[in-house]
C-alpha cells in the first residue's frame, strides 16, 4: 500500500516539483508554532501563569489550535505519501504519529473538563452580579487533574516536536 | 549576498577558527539538540505572540489586554534560548549562513520584528498601563500586532527554506 502511495501522480509530482516539497515543508512548519504554541499557553496557563487573567478566555484559542491542526494533518499527508514507504518503517515517525494521537486526545479532555467548565463558571459570574464582576473573577478553581492534563499535554507535543526534528535530521543532511 | 558576505568575511573566518566551530562541526548530536532547543523556543515565542497580538487585533475580549502581556517574559526567554542556539547553528557552518538568501532576510525581519515590538511596548503597552484605556480600542494598537504576527510568521518561513533557497 504505501509502495504504491509513494508511485501515484500525487506523490511523484511533489518529489519532482522543485517547489512542492519546501512550501507543504513551510506550511507544516507553520502550522506547528500554532499548535504546539498555542497548547502551550493554554497548559502555562491552566497552570497558573499568568495568574488573574480569564481561563475562560483561552477556549477562544480553540478554534484557530483546530484549524491549524487541519493545515498540519493536509500538509503532514502530502509530505507523507512523497516518501510513505521509508517513513512508515521509520521508527521515530511512528513515535510521533502516536504522540500526536494521544497530543489531541489529551488536549479535547482539556477542552471539555477544564475550559468549558471555566467558562460556564465565569458567565455565571457576570449574570448574578449583573455584569458588574470581572469576567474571571469566578473563583473557579483549578484541579490537580487539570494541573496533570495541562503538563502532560506540553510534553506530549514536544516530544512530537523534537521527534519529528530528529527525523528531519535523519533524513536530510543539516544546513 | 555579495555585498553581505564581504562585509563578514572576517567575522566567518573569525568563527571557522574557534573552539565552537569545531565542536559544532565535530558533534553531530549537538547540532540536532540545538534545532531540538530551537523548535522548543520557537513553539513558545509565536504561541505567546499569537496570544498578544491576536488580542490586540480585537479577538478574544474575555482576556484583558493588560494581564495577556505578563506572556512577553515567556517570549523574551524563549527568544533568548533560540538566538543562543541560532548562534551554534551559523558558528557550524558560517558561509552557509552568510552567503544564503533566506538567512539575510529572516535576520531582517527579526530586526524589524524588534523595532515593531519596541514600539508596542512604548506606543501602546506604556499609555495603557498609565491609565490610558482609549489606546486599546485605536488603530495603532491593531497595526502593531498585525505587523508582529506578519513578521514572525515570515522570520518562521525563511527559517524553514535556509536548506531550499
Amino acid at each position: 500500500m504505501f509502495e504504491w502511495l509513494q508511485n501515484t501522480g500525487l506523490a511523484m509530482w511533489i518529489n519532482i516539483s522543485p517547489w512542492a516539497y519546501p512550501t507543504f515543508l513551510t506550511a507544516h512548519g507553520l502550522g506547528m508554532a500554532v499548535v504546539v504554541g498555542l497548547t502551550a499557553m493554554i497548559s502555562l496557563r491552566i497552570l497558573g501563569f499568568p495568574g488573574h487573567v480569564s481561563l475562560g478566555g483561552y477556549r477562544g484559542l480553540m478554534p484557530i489550535l483546530a484549524g491549524a491542526f487541519c493545515v498540519n494533518a493536509a500538509s503532514g499527508a502530502l509530505l507523507f505519501v512523497s516518501d510513505a514507504v521509508s517513513l512508515s518503517q521509520n521508527l521515530s515517525f511512528q513515535i510521533k504519529m502516536a504522540s500526536v494521537v494521544v497530543g489531541i486526545v489529551v488536549l479535547w479532555a482539556i477542552d471539555r473538563r477544564v475550559l468549558k467548565p471555566a467558562v460556564e463558571a465565569e458567565d455565571a459570574v457576570a449574570v448574578s452580579a449583573d455584569g458588574t464582576a470581572a469576567l474571571g473573577a469566578s473563583g473557579f478553581q483549578v484541579s490537580a487533574s487539570a494541573k496533570a492534563l495541562a503538563l502532560a499535554s506540553i510534553l506530549i507535543w514536544w516530544l512530537s516536536v523534537i521527534v519529528s526534528g530528529r527525523l528531519v535530521a535523519y533524513l536530510s543532511p543539516g544546513a | 549576498m555579495d555585498g553581505a558576505i564581504m562585509i563578514l568575511q572576517p567575522l566567518a573566518a573569525w568563527i571557522r577558527a574557534s573552539d565552537l566551530h569545531r565542536f559544532m562541526a565535530d558533534n553531530p548530536i549537538a547540532f540536532t539538540a540545538c534545532e531540538t532547543l530551537h523548535f522548543m523556543g520557537l513553539t513558545i515565542l509565536f504561541g505567546a505572540l499569537m496570544v498578544i497580538d491576536l488580542r490586540g487585533m480585537g479577538l478574544f475580549k474575555r482576556l484583558s489586554l493588560l494581564e495577556v502581556h505578563k506572556l512577553v517574559p515567556f517570549a523574551i526567554g524563549a527568544f533568548l534560548v533560540n538566538l543562543v542556539t541560532g548562534i551554534m547553528f551559523i558558528f557550524s557552518n558560517p558561509y552557509a549562513y552568510f552567503d544564503n538568501k533566506a538567512f539575510g532576510l529572516k535576520m531582517l525581519l527579526v530586526l524589524l520584528a524588534g523595532l515593531n515590538a519596541l514600539l508596542f511596548e512604548v506606543k501602546v503597552h506604556r499609555p495603557l498601563a498609565a491609565g490610558n484605556l482609549a489606546i486599546e480600542t485605536g488603530t495603532l494598537v491593531k497595526v502593531s500586532s498585525a505587523l508582529s504576527l506578519a513578521f514572525w510568521a515570515g522570520v518562521l518561513i525563511f527559517g524553514r527554506l535556509i536548506p531550499y533557497l
